[in-house]
C-alpha cells in the first residue's frame, strides 16, 4: 500500500542494483541544470539564461560494518571496477514514487573520527543518462 | 520502507552476489517474490542487513599464518588459552 502523508526519512533510502546500502544514516539525491547565457546588448537589465545540460547525483552516508551486505567493500568494488550500477532512491514500497537511474560511483570516503563513535562512510554516484521519478 | 529478508538461497544481484544467510533490504515486490519462491524469509525491518547472521558461529579453528597451518599436525586444533593474571603483574 502506497505511503500517504509526510514520508519519514528513515523509510527513504538508496539502493544499488535493488539492494539497500547497509545501515544508512543519510541519503540524498541532487538534480541540477546548467545554463548558458543568451544575454546580449538588447537584453536590457536582465540576464537571459537558458537551460542546458541536466545532471544528477545520488549520495549518502552509512555506518561501516565489515560484514555489511552492501557496504564499504561492495562500494569500493563498484568504484574500483568502474561498473555502471542502477540506483533507486525511494521507500521500496509498491506504489510509492521513487527516483531511478544508473551511474558510476565517483566518490567514496571512510572516516574514523574520535573514539567512541561509529566508523562512517560516504558515497556519491554520478548519474549517467536520465533520472526518472515514477511509481 | 523496503522489506528486510534473510536469504535462504544465494541471490545473484545484477552486480553483486549475496550468499545464503545474508539479510538484505529490497523492494516490497522483490521481497514478496523471493519469499514466495522460498528463496528468502521475512525478518523484522530493524534487523541489520548484514552478510552473516549475528549469531553465526565463530570459526572453531584458526591459524595465525600459512606456515603454522602447514606445519600443524594432521587433525590438531589450534587452541588459544587466555589466562587472567592473578595480582598485579
Amino acid at each position: 500500500m502506497a505511503t500517504t502523508g509526510t514520508v519519514l526519512a528513515k523509510n527513504m533510502t538508496i539502493a544499488f542494483d535493488g539492494v539497500e546500502v547497509t545501515c544508512q544514516v543519510n541519503a540524498e539525491i541532487n538534480m541540477s541544470t546548467e545554463t548558458f547565457d543568451t544575454t546580449c546588448k538588447d537584453s536590457g537589465a536582465w540576464a537571459e539564461p537558458r537551460p542546458g545540460t541536466k545532471s544528477w547525483t545520488a549520495s549518502g552516508e552509512y555506518n561501516v560494518a565489515f560484514d555489511a551486505a552492501l557496504g564499504a567493500k561492495q562500494l569500493f568494488d563498484a568504484w574500483d571496477t568502474q561498473i555502471e550500477v542502477d540506483v533507486v532512491f525511494g521507500t521500496g514500497v509498491t506504489g510509492d514514487f521513487e527516483y531511478t537511474g544508473s551511474g558510476y560511483i565517483t566518490s567514496l570516503t571512510t572516516s574514523s573520527q574520535g573514539n567512541d563513535a561509529a566508523v562512517t562512510g560516504t558515497f556519491e554516484l554520478t548519474g549517467a543518462g536520465a533520472l526518472t521519478f515514477t511509481s | 520502507m523496503s522489506k528486510h529478508i534473510r536469504l535462504l538461497k544465494p541471490y545473484a544481484g545484477k552486480r553483486f552476489d549475496y550468499p545464503a544467510g545474508t539479510v538484505i533490504g529490497v523492494r516490497d515486490s522483490v521481497a514478496a517474490e523471493l519469499v514466495k519462491k522460498k528463496a528468502a524469509e521475512y525478518v523484522d525491518d530493524s534487523v541489520r542487513t548484514l552478510r552473516y547472521p549475528p549469531a553465526a558461529p565463530v570459526q572453531a579453528e584458526c591459524f595465525s599464518s600459512d606456515e603454522e597451518k602447514d606445519t600443524a599436525p594432521k587433525g590438531a586444533k589450534q587452541i588459544q588459552t587466555l589466562t587472567a593474571p592473578s595480582g598485579d603483574k
